[in-house]
């Protein structure tokens, strides 16, 4: 007899903490075996995804590596570097379009990552913190050389795809487009949209930019709804 | 941090494979470069915290004592103890809300901060009123102390321990460092209520909104201009 439970799984089997504790109940939505013989229930919890799972590993290794270093194991910030500057320069990259640019800002976050090493708090999540550093420091980069966060290529129409490159350049112009659009939107919500593109969640978005989850839902809501006015060529 | 499986965090989307790559010679020198400016290990943050508290609470105490120290006239000892003790209690909590970050590397939110920064000066001034009105007279005007003795000495005792908080949080938030400095301002101001309390008896409604609560409202806006220029983070010239 297989026993499908919906909903009656607690908050605490629903709302893993896969990053505090590790893969505890990664195993959940999988069938267990009940203890009456024979009977088998099925949970509704969902399955962590491979890629979930993995994003929660990359986050406690990050506030792992950042303790050690904040504790004097200078080897530490090197394994910090590798699990976070890829990601730091692709959201960089992503908003600047400019390599030398995204590069600078990279350095400059991780600098002030490595001067405050030792105000680093046990068991923060390093993830929240790197990012708002480095849009803090992209706006301030901006602000200062009088420039604007770069918005060309919104009116500019994909072209149609015929072969592989042509179908790589589509993705960057579409990328490059929905970029643009982003950098019109007021700076909250470039923040929280360029954050959750970056596969922040709510809470760590709410973290980073000081506001409550329900304050990111609805700053969300209202970005995705200017965004696609933007991308549709609607004026406000 | 707990993981929603509504709201799991993903692997952000590569970028285009035309985009250029960042230069991995550059990462090294970045890293040997750091490797050659050590920055400040967790013992020597510790012991330049300590003796920037310590600073800040030695020139109180000799500028309470400078001042004149503890009047008690006309009060009863007990009204003393009480308004002071509950000050305290309230100027303990206040800074734990306002001074400390929890478990996130960006501090608390705007909201919290907000709420904690309005209830501290409304908490202290009723505390204050309450224990006061159960006495007689002890509310009655002083002609003599309109209350700008106590606005000075409130506002130059909240400096030191202001200073000092933005010191230590310095450089650390990038999300509203003005917001953060203004909290640090009321907790400053808290601190210096305490003080102010034991040395003033007036517990005149108009003296106490000058005398105490303004000195509060004053170290807010000093720790949001001090949170501008410290506590935010910013790109190198």
């Amino acid at each position: 007899v297989t026993v499908v439970e919906r909903g009656r799984r607690s908050v605490q089997g629903t709302r893993l903490s896969a990053f505090q504790h590790g893969n505890r109940g990664a195993g959940g939505g999988v069938a267990e075996r009940d203890p009456k013989p024979g009977v088998e229930v099925a949970t509704s919890a969902p399955v962590p995804s491979a890629e979930t799972e993995l994003e929660c590993r990359i986050r406690r290794s990050a506030t792992a590596a950042m303790e050690r270093y904040k504790y004097g194991d200078e080897s530490a910030f090197r394994e910090l570097y590798g699990l976070i500057s890829p990601r730091l320069y692709r959201y960089l990259f992503r908003h600047t379009r400019d390599r030398v640019l995204a590069d600078d800002l990279k350095q400059q976050t991780l600098l002030h990552m490595h001067q405050a090493r030792a105000r680093f708090i046990d068991g923060a999540n390093v993830f929240p913190w790197m990012y708002r550093i480095a849009r803090c420091l992209l706006v301030d980069s901006y602000r200062r050389s009088g420039r604007e966060l770069p918005v060309d290529g919104i009116d500019d129409e994909p072209v149609c795809p015929k072969g592989a490159a042509d179908e790589r350049l589509i993705g960057q112009q579409l990328e490059e487009r929905l970029y643009a659009a982003i950098a019109k939107l007021p700076e909250s919500q470039q923040a929280a949209l360029g954050f959750q593109l970056e596969g922040l969640t709510y809470g760590e978005i709410a973290e980073a930019i000081g506001k409550t989850e329900s304050s990111v839902t609805s700053l969300l809501h209202r970005a995705k709804r200017d965004l696609a006015r933007l991308l549709a060529g609607v004026p406000d | 941090m707990l993981y929603d499986p509504s709201d799991p965090p993903r692997p952000p989307p590569p970028l285009p494979s035309t985009a250029p790559v960042p230069d991995p010679a550059a990462d090294e020198a970045f890293l040997r470069m750091l490797q050659s400016k050590p920055a400040a290990t967790v013992r020597q943050l510790r012991v330049r915290n300590v003796a920037l508290f310590a600073l800040a609470a030695g020139f109180v105490a000799e500028l309470f004592y400078w001042w004149g120290g503890m009047r008690a006239a006309p009060r009863p000892g007990y009204l003393i103890v009480e308004t002071a003790v509950g000050a305290a209690c309230i100027a303990a909590v206040s800074t734990w809300a306002l001074f400390g970050r929890r478990r996130s590397m960006l501090g608390r939110s705007a909201i919290f901060l907000g709420v904690a920064g309005l209830a501290t000066p409304f908490a202290l001034f009723v505390w204050k009123v309450l224990a006061s009105s159960q006495q007689p007279g002890m509310m009655d005007l002083w002609e003599t102390r309109p209350g700008f003795k106590c606005l000075r000495l409130s506002i130059v005792m909240g400096l030191f321990p202001l200073l000092a908080m933005a010191l230590v949080r310095k450089n650390s938030d990038p999300n509203h460092p003005r917001l953060t400095g203004a909290s640090l301002g009321v907790a400053a101001g808290a601190c210096a209520w305490v003080f102010t309390d034991l040395w003033c008896p007036v517990a005149y409604v108009p003296h106490l909104l000058l005398g105490h609560v303004l000195p509060i409202t004053v170290l807010a806006l000093l720790g949001a201009a001090l949170g501008h220029l410290l506590i935010g983070v910013r790109a190198p010239r």
